[in-house]
């Protein structure tokens, strides 16, 4: 955990943030990796809007907006990066970090928030476009003092877990964009990058949200939009890179929070399946016999909540 | 005017271009004016009109013409004339205000001389000049090349020049309705009143048998059904216009270089709203944020708003990012059902396409970008993508409004099915993007006695006439309401709906129809099936109930599994089996057509003798 810089308002006390007191801080953080400077200025003057009428409106002092750029080239050269700041920076500040390796977004999200000073930290995919109040509508939630973590709905696709129509409570949160305090983000020790490399950090930070006590809230009216595609039986379309990883997830949830039973019926399972599952089932017997395997938690299983492949109940199939 | 082989001596009718001038003469005489004053009839020929103008509106006729015959003849009856040959514009005026000579201009008439002109523009300047002091009113007609019997003929490669007449051999400009105000207000005139001379069959109305012509020709109704439709001039012979001097258009009386192609953006989205689903109208507008293709306009069409939803409406729009915002205009529509805004949109609308997305519906980042490339590769046609339907429901999380998915996407047809079309509609709009020439062109509009139903009627009307292209893709999602909020699903009674239905068939079956490549194939088909179905066998054994199950026990029987080596030849020459998968894709009259092949193959004729219960 990386206690060495705390935002402002966690520096002055050790309690969490609360945006009806005044206006708050926030940093979004974006992880780059091979996208065009198009799709990535699409999304920022999205975010521009936002965050202009969010301090317009005097729910938020200010806004930074932290770039990770994991692709082997970058994807903002110092031209580019220059000619975006001088006409954004009325608005946000803005960081580029080039890490010229991939090492998964969990762990380089973590490094950013090292050196945010923000309340709030926003996880955002760098190719989201937000809509005009989504600041305002993603703080609603943080008004009372047990919601630890506030989940964006994503357009077009809705994402299909299960959530509570009235409050909003639901079982995790996809950080596609999900606002966290930031003192929160590292008192539950940020996302556990030894463990995911693309896939269920959110779900895996989430749970621990909840086991410190908090609660994740959809805010169903704070709307993003993410370009995504069906086939055209309207069903997803994963790409090998997403089964691969998004097993390779599902075999350290299970692990990670104590249901050796799920672990071992996943594994049996993708013993059988394709190269992608074998490939992550490979990868996950190496850590088992290397021993960096995360300790178990949540032995009663009073957080973690599997229903068959998904990590809560869905309210309809996709 | 000057034509050796025509004298142009026609008698004064009342439903001639005579009668005609008159007539709008006299709705527009001053009646408080005194009688002491001219009128001049340039161009006048014989002047039958003198009688008449004298008589019945008490004023001086004073005629001028080019030939000598006509003057001659109106002297000989009484009445003043001049010679005059029209030249430029200062001769022109000099000798008009010599004949004039400080007598006052109560009117004055030009028939159907201006299309034998060179300098009709510099005549019609002089005209300007002479009405303008007393703000006299002239009536001009010319021919109207626009009527159909020249344009159906021009169509085929057919130009009949005549001695007089619509294509009288003498003319020397053409004019259209639009064509002769554009004129007008190059030269400073401005059309006040028109009084056009309709003659349904014109002398341009041979051969008699022409089936771009001939009444009774299915060809001559289509055209004539789409021309009728653009504009009521088709059946105009003169165009008889009463102008008063004005100011002078910046724009000349043709079209520049530069104004001839106009630079609009690709497609025009049209987003009607009654402004009280906020929630769903910020999804809307987030999903156009996102879009990759950035080419387009938004019109939003505010239907019947109060002052509440109106500012909230202009709110949502005031937040979008700066650029959606440059390229957003707000519309107010205040009378009118759900179908007006539509109406008014396209009518707003810039855009090479035009696409109507619902202030509750989600288009994915491709939406315009799939259009687009549609365009590209059939430019003009109708372009339909596939929708997903999805239901949804309205939530208050913390008190705030959302929108909340209760089911999954379940896609409309991926493959575009005209006759399917026609019988129910199986396309939502967010996935149709119309080309703007058949609103703005041949100004098929949406029929507003409809008051659901209206997308799919204009569709319909659309695709008869410009054709489909498709994209198998999902682009867009079509929220569905389940229970909690208004939709046109729930504010219309089932009556309202059914009987809009039986209004778009009623249109349909009333028109000749325009049907794409591989439709007689499809109606082959249908025949069949309907056949079979009329005497309870087929032959095929083929039952219309349930088409897709019978083409799935076919393809993943043994029979058919196993009989692969008859088909190896087939498959050799690279003809390939249909796939499962595809079949599920297809309409009812692809399956049926699949299913009579697959009944009929030898691979399946032959592999009887596995199937007992079918022999039996």
């Amino acid at each position: 955990m990386s206690n060495n810089f705390l935002g402002e308002a966690s520096r002055m006390s050790d309690t969490m943030p609360n945006p009806a007191a005044g206006p708050v801080s926030i940093q979004v953080q974006s992880i780059l990796y091979q996208m065009d400077f198009d799709s990535i200025r699409r999304a920022l003057e999205s975010l521009i809007r936002a965050s202009d009428l969010a301090i317009a409106s005097g729910q938020v002092s200010r806004v930074t907006l932290a770039y990770g750029d994991t692709s082997p080239q970058r994807c903002l050269l110092e031209k580019e990066l220059a000619a975006l700041r001088e006409e954004f920076s009325w608005v946000i500040n803005l960081t580029y970090m080039f890490f010229d390796k991939n090492l998964g977004s969990a762990r380089f999200h973590n490094q950013l928030s090292q050196k945010a000073d923000t309340d709030y930290l926003l996880i955002l995919n760098p190719d989201v476009v937000v809509s005009p109040r989504l600041f305002e509508n993603l703080l609603r939630p943080f008004h009372r003092p047990e919601t630890g973590m506030a989940e964006a709905k994503q357009l077009p696709i809705e994402h299909p877990k299960a959530y509570d129509p009235m409050t909003g409570e639901t079982g995790w949160a996809t950080t596609a964009c999900a606002l966290t305090p930031t003192l929160l983000f590292r008192k539950v020790e940020e996302f556990d990058a030894n463990s995911f490399f693309l896939y269920c950090d959110d779900v895996d930070y989430s749970w621990r949200v909840r086991e410190a006590g908090y609660k994740v809230i959809f805010a169903a009216n704070a709307v993003v939009f993410h370009d995504k595609r069906v086939a055209r039986d309207g069903a997803w379309q994963p790409s090998s890179a997403e089964r691969r990883y998004s097993a390779e997830a599902a075999l350290m949830m299970a692990h990670k929070w104590s249901r050796p039973d799920l672990d071992a019926s996943i594994a049996k399972i993708y013993g059988r399946a394709g190269p992608d599952e074998l490939a992550a089932l490979e990868n996950y017997e190496q850590k088992k016999r290397a021993g960096t395997l995360a300790a178990p938690r949540d032995a009663d299983h009073k957080i973690a909540e599997f229903d068959g492949i998904f990590y809560t109940k869905h309210r309809y199939r996709l | 005017m000057l034509n050796p082989d025509e004298l142009y001596d026609n008698a004064f009718q009342p439903d001639n271009v005579y009668g005609h001038c008159l007539a709008l003469l006299e709705r527009y005489r001053d009646h408080t004016a005194a009688t002491e004053g001219i009128h001049l009839d340039l161009g006048c020929g014989f002047g039958r009109v003198a009688e008449p103008i004298r008589d019945r509106l008490g004023l001086t006729y004073v005629g001028v013409d080019g030939s000598s015959a006509g003057p001659t003849s109106l002297r000989e009856r009484g009445f003043e004339a001049h010679s005059l040959v029209f030249t430029g514009f200062e001769q022109t005026l000099s000798a008009l205000n010599a004949i004039i000579a400080g007598r006052k201009v109560v009117s004055l008439s030009m028939l159907d001389t201006l299309e034998h002109l060179n300098n009709g523009a510099e005549v019609l300047t002089a005209i300007r000049t002479v009405i303008g002091p007393n703000n006299a009113p002239a009536v001009i007609s010319v021919p109207n090349f626009s009527h159909r019997d020249v344009g159906f003929k021009l169509a085929f490669g057919r130009w009949d020049y005549t001695r007089e007449g619509l294509l009288d051999n003498t003319h020397v400009r053409v004019f259209t309705p639009e064509g002769l105000r554009t004129t007008f207000e190059a030269s400073g005139l401005q059309l006040v009143d028109s009084n056009d001379v309709r003659i349904v069959k014109s002398d341009q109305h041979f051969p008699d048998t022409h089936p771009a012509l001939a009444s009774g020709s299915l060809l001559a109704e289509f055209l004539a059904g789409l021309r009728d439709q653009v504009n009521t001039s088709a059946a105009v012979n003169q165009l008889v216009c009463l102008v008063l001097a004005g100011p002078k258009s910046q724009r000349g009386h043709y079209l520049l270089d530069c104004e001839r192609k106009t630079k609009r953006p690709f497609l025009s989205v049209v987003m009607r709203t009654q402004g009280r689903r906020s929630h769903t109208m910020i999804e809307a507008l987030t999903a156009l944020a996102g879009q990759k293709d950035r080419d387009f306009e938004l019109l939003v069409i505010g239907h019947k708003l109060t002052l509440d939803q109106h500012l909230g409406v202009e709110r949502h729009i005031e937040d979008s990012p700066d650029w959606l915002r440059r390229q957003t205009r707000l519309v107010l529509v205040d009378d009118g059902n759900r179908t007006r805004p539509l109406n008014r949109g396209f009518e707003e609308a810039r855009g090479d396409y035009i696409v109507i997305l619902d202030d509750d519906d989600v288009p994915m980042a491709h939406w315009v970008q799939t259009f687009r490339k549609l365009a590209e590769e059939k430019p003009g046609r109708v372009l339909r993508t596939i929708a997903a339907k999805q239901d949804v429901d309205i939530v208050e999380v913390l008190g705030q409004k959302a929108v909340r998915a209760t089911g999954g996407l379940e896609p409309y047809p991926a493959q575009f099915d005209l006759l399917q079309h026609m019988i129910t509609n199986e396309t939502p709009p967010i996935a149709i993007a119309f080309p703007r020439g058949v609103f703005h062109d041949l100004n098929i509009r949406f029929d507003e006695t409809l008051t659901t139903t209206e997308d799919w009627d204009y569709f319909l009307r659309c695709a008869l006439i410009v054709g489909v292209h498709a994209a198998e893709e999902i682009t867009a999602i079509y929220h569905w309401w389940v229970s909690t909020v208004e939709s046109s699903r729930t504010a219309h009674a089932q009556a309202e709906w059914d009987a809009n239905y039986l209004a778009i068939h009623r249109r349909i079956d009333s028109m000749p129809l325009l049907l794409p490549a591989g439709s007689s194939r499809q109606l082959r088909t249908l025949r069949t099936l309907h056949a079979a179905r009329a005497v309870g066998d087929n032959g095929i054994g083929i039952d219309p109930s349930n088409l897709l199950r019978q083409v799935l026990e076919i393809l993943s029987s043994r029979s058919w599994r196993w009989s692969w080596i008859n088909r190896l030849p087939r498959l050799l020459r690279g003809r390939k089996d249909p796939k499962i998968v595809d079949c599920l894709d297809m309409s009812d009259h692809q399956l049926a057509a699949l299913l009579i092949r697959l009944r009929k193959s030898s691979s399946w004729r032959r592999t009887a003798i596995f199937r007992p219960r079918e022999r039996a």
